[in-house]
């Protein structure tokens, strides 16, 4: 039931975090809390702009987008590995979210199946992608790792740089999967004991949350593009 | 004399009254009492009678120990009678189904399971027509007295006996006796007899009873005393007391165990599979590991035994049966007011159940993977104390194959976690009222069904007689048909011959059976010779005099073969022309006038080729003649209207059509009754999961795929078959699906295990990288 709560909170959080920086970024405004005001001027934003988004113009638009941004980093037949850690993910995300969410049984049945299956298609793409592309996302100098050291002590600071963030999201979005693997392969293995299976579970859980909300953030970050 | 012993019973009734009073005050406050010491009190005590009265074992005709007047001056027998054993509708709440009473009469193939309390697939007693009388002297082997057995006036049916046979007290002893010269099999007997009040005293050993009580005339009572006219047939019951167990004071030694051994336990809860030989058959987990039923299955002065099983809490609220579950034990129940379980109660190991998905605790009990047999393509069949008689030893055999018992299947609870059950198929011959189908009472179908229930009694009528035309001693009287030869059963049925399986005979003969050989009861000989070897001919003249003496036999016997006939007349074999057509062989038949007719019909031949030897009873055929005679009589002028009529067997329906045609339906009360099991609990390493998800996870696994085939009497070939997820709720084809993913599961877990290594170790590369550049080690080349 806390994980359920913790889960819709902090996912809608997410969303309203990122759909809230955009209108500011659009809006020019600087101030980074929320106001009553603000909130009134956020809404009418979310109102006028989120529907195009949800019309054929605006999938065409979030495609290109996605493309523009897949093709120099996915070259050729690497762009299978993205898609398929892509997909797999959307479905153990939903599968295993929706359930623990809107279901007091849990996953079970052919979703549970799919499910496990999903998981080591996931497993496979995320170690191509960590192979192919984790390069990209280690600190590139000493002012960035300062950077990095001065979020790690207040992480409220304003000027937390973007890039800074697509790697922390990305590196965080790969220990959480790593977790969720290993804590999935734990639950299969007859090591260990029931109650130790119970905190598998609620880490696998927690995981999954973590690496929703990491990667929902570097979405934001990375590949939707900063305009109006 | 007569009014003075009436005014001595409302004396001894008003001292009783009394006592009683006391006494529930006493065991109200019994638990209060006990001064703490574990040990049980030597029972050195007066044994009393029903009236109240100390018994005296020298005098003439003392009556036998009535334990609701021994036991009640310490223990409140008033109390004690609403005990889990001795009334059966005693709960508000009937609780978890328990095994059913089951009424066998195997003339006319019906197994109906019984039950005073409500569960689901059993019949209430009283509705069926059966009394407490009747219910006690049917059951009452395996009953521990007092409730139905031991009624109050105003429930005493007419046509009951118990005036004659005394109603049975709750024999404390069945339970707590610690002699070894307790006697269930004396009990049973006892209550066969009809000594209801003296089955206690002679099952226990106190002393020795005689008589029969249900060769008694009804107008007797234990006022009578002995039968002075009779000492041979209708003698009253009696006890002679050991007088070595009473001491000068007539103080008898009980030996009482407080905490009952489990052969006790085990003379009415026994269950064994069937086949299985008793060196082979290991104890459950508990016992073996010292534990006695009652450690668990505890109880207060009450009598409500806890049952163990989750959720009896609520059932029987009064009861601490939470603690005795195999999680109150196992895992230690947490307290409802918060705190940690205490487990490990009783030495009990706490187990780990490493690599064992949650889902498997919410969804099955613990008895799933620990108790009961392991399961397989077909549900094993066992047979239990109170179903199939067991237990009861003598000369004769009491056990029954009848009915048949099958374990495990699984079965959805009301808490929703599955637990493994026994099942039995009913079979009955009913009546259609609306929806419904009720079962009849078995007399009135063999009232009505006649000779056709009981096709082998002509073929034992003459096997009895040719017995006195055998050629020697050693020679048996058989048929041989079908393949197999059939001899008389020491019951006057019949029997297939031992050692005769599987020899084949083309035709039906009659036959003498010695050792392993058979040899046709009619010698060869030539019809047509002139003259017959002389001792041919006294062997027929034996054989047909000796079947002459069947009472009522349906005509004279005779021998026919060919053109010829041959009968006794006056003494002497005689041969004239064989009036009916020539027969090929020599065949005993029945001339009645002119007419030849075989000796056993084809009816009885083909029923009894079919049944005997087999588990059948009956075949198609009979239930069909059967149903058309029950409509028959029915339609009857001046008879109450009733029917249709069906027949319940193999988790099917049988009817006649409009064209008299035998069919067959599904019905809610043809289908199978089931009840949980707890016992036998295996150990650990031999628990259901021990060799990992396979055991139940395959895409053939028995626990999810196995069929459980209706078994009845009929023999027929429309029985139903349930597969077991028809019990478990859970679908097939995804369970089929899910069993094959565990073929490749090793493969993903090797999978799972090498991306995480990569991954892991391509974090870890950068997490060093990172905190080198953090720490300025490493500067990015440029």
């Amino acid at each position: 039931m806390l994980f359920a709560i913790l889960s819709i909170i902090l996912i809608a959080f997410s969303i309203f975090r990122i759909t809230y920086y955009r209108f500011l970024a659009v809006s020019g405004i600087s101030r980074l809390y929320p106001a009553p005001s603000l909130l009134a001027k956020y809404a009418a934003w979310m109102r006028k702009s989120a529907p195009p988004y949800f019309s054929r113009d605006g999938w065409k638009k979030a495609k290109s987008a996605l493309l523009a941004w897949v093709a120099p980093r996915y070259p050729g037949w690497r762009i299978w590995t993205l898609a398929s850690l892509a997909l797999s993910f959307l479905y153990l995300a939903a599968s295993g979210l929706g359930f623990a969410i809107f279901s007091r049984r849990g996953l079970y049945g052919i979703p549970l199946l799919l499910h496990v299956s999903a998981g080591g298609l996931f497993a496979m793409s995320l170690a191509a992608v960590v192979i192919f592309r984790a390069r990209e996302f280690q600190l590139e100098d000493k002012g960035e790792a300062s950077a990095l050291a001065r979020c790690m002590v207040c992480p409220f600071v304003m000027d937390f740089p973007l890039k800074l963030l697509e790697k922390c999201v990305f590196w965080g979005y790969i220990l959480a999967s790593l977790v969720l693997i290993i804590t999935a392969l734990g639950s299969m293995m007859p090591y260990f004991t029931f109650k130790a299976q119970l905190g598998l579970i609620e880490i696998h859980r927690y995981s999954a949350l973590a690496s929703v909300l990491a990667a929902m953030t570097f979405v934001d970050a990375a590949v939707v593009p900063r305009s109006s | 004399m007569r009014r003075h012993r009436r005014s001595n019973a409302f004396r001894a009734a008003a001292v009783s009254a009394f006592l009683l009073a006391v006494g529930w005050a006493a065991a109200v406050q019994q638990e209060e009492k006990w001064d703490g010491n574990r040990t049980s009190p030597v029972h050195q005590i007066p044994l009393k009678d029903e009236f109240n009265q100390i018994i005296v074992p020298t005098e003439p005709n003392p009556l036998p120990v009535s334990f609701r007047y021994s036991c009640e001056p310490c223990h409140s027998y008033s109390a004690i009678e609403k005990g889990s054993h001795f009334d059966p509708g005693g709960s508000k709440d009937p609780g978890r189904p328990g095994e059913p009473w089951i009424w066998v009469d195997e003339a006319s193939g019906t197994q109906i399971p019984l039950s005073y309390k409500p569960w689901k697939g059993v019949y209430d007693p009283g509705e069926l027509g059966l009394t407490p009388w009747d219910f006690t002297l049917m059951f009452g082997r395996h009953l521990a007295g007092g409730g139905i057995s031991e009624p109050a006036e105003k429930d005493m049916t007419p046509g009951s006996r118990w005036e004659v046979s005394g109603k049975v007290e709750i024999n404390c002893l069945t339970c707590h006796d610690g002699s070894r010269m307790h006697d269930h099999s004396e009990w049973a007997k006892q209550i066969l007899r009809e000594n209801f009040r003296w089955a206690a005293t002679a099952a226990a050993g106190l002393g020795e009873v005689g008589g029969i009580a249900s060769r008694l005339a009804p107008t007797w009572d234990i006022y009578d005393g002995p039968n002075p006219d009779d000492s041979e047939w209708a003698v009253a019951p009696h006890v002679k007391y050991r007088k070595n167990l009473f001491d000068s004071k007539h103080r008898a030694f009980v030996d009482i165990n407080r905490k009952p051994d489990d052969g006790r336990c085990l003379a009415c809860h026994s269950v064994t599979p069937v086949g299985a030989k008793k060196f082979d058959v290991d104890a459950d987990a508990h016992a073996s590991g010292g534990l006695k039923c009652a450690d668990c299955h505890r109880n207060d002065i009450r009598h409500r035994m806890i049952r163990g099983y989750e959720g009896e809490d609520k059932d029987e609220p009064g009861l601490v049966s939470r603690d005795f579950t195999c999680a109150g034990c196992h895992l230690g129940e947490a307290p409802e007011k918060g705190g940690k379980g205490w487990s490990g109660r009783m030495g009990a190991p706490y187990p780990l159940h490493k690599g064992i998905p949650q889902v498997h605790f919410k969804r099955l009990s613990c008895t799933v993977c620990h108790s009961g047999p392991l399961p397989a393509d077909e549900a094993a069949r066992v047979r239990t104390a109170r179903a199939n008689r067991l237990g009861i030893f003598g000369i004769a055999r009491w056990a029954t194959n009848v009915p048949v018992i099958q374990e495990p299947v699984y079965v959805r609870g009301a808490d929703g976690k599955l637990s493994p059950h026994r099942l039995m198929w009913p079979a009955f011959w009913g009546e259609r009222r609306g929806k419904d189908i009720v079962p009849l009472a078995p007399e009135r179908v063999r009232r009505a069904a006649g000779e056709i229930l009981s096709p082998q009694s002509g073929i034992a009528a003459v096997l009895a007689a040719l017995a006195a035309a055998a050629p020697d001693a050693e020679s048996v009287p058989v048929l041989a048909a079908g393949g197999n030869a059939y001899e008389l059963s020491v019951d006057g049925g019949l029997n297939v011959s031992a050692g005769m399986e599987e020899k084949r005979a083309a035709e039906a003969f009659w036959a003498f059976k010695k050792a392993e050989s058979l040899t046709p009861a009619v010698p060869a000989f030539e019809p047509e010779a002139a003259e017959i070897d002389p001792d041919v001919q006294a062997q027929v003249q034996r054989i047909l005099d000796a079947l002459a003496a069947i009472p009522g036999i349906a005509g004279k016997p005779a021998l026919v073969s060919g053109k010829a006939l041959w009968q006794v007349t006056d003494g002497y074999l005689q041969t004239s022309e064989n009036p009916g057509p020539s027969s090929s062989t020599a065949e005993i038949a029945l001339l009645a006038g002119d007419e030849i007719r075989p000796l056993i019909s084809d009816f009885e031949l083909k029923t009894v080729i079919a049944t005997v030897g087999t588990e059948y009873i009956l075949t198609e055929e009979q239930v069909r003649l059967v149903l058309e005679s029950l409509s028959g009589r029915e339609a009857a002028p001046g008879a109450p209207k009733s029917g249709p009529f069906v027949y319940v067997s193999r988790g099917k329906v049988f009817s006649l059509n409009a064209k008299g045609k035998l069919v067959t339906e599904k019905h809610p009360a043809a289908g199978p009754v089931t009840w949980p099991l707890a016992h036998q609990v295996r150990p650990t390493r031999q628990s259901l999961g021990v060799n990992g998800c396979k055991d139940c996870h395959g895409f053939n696994s028995p626990f999810l795929f196995a069929k459980v085939a209706g078994t009845g009497p009929l023999k027929t070939g429309k029985a139903e078959v349930i597969s077991a997820g028809s019990f478990t709720g859970l679908r097939g084809l995804y369970h089929r699906f899910f069993g094959l993913s565990f073929k490749v599961r090793p493969l993903l877990k090797i999978l799972l295990l090498g991306c995480f290594l990569v991954g892991a170790a391509i974090a870890l590369l950068a997490a060093a990288l990172a905190l080198g550049r953090v720490a300025g080690f490493i500067e990015r080349r440029r």
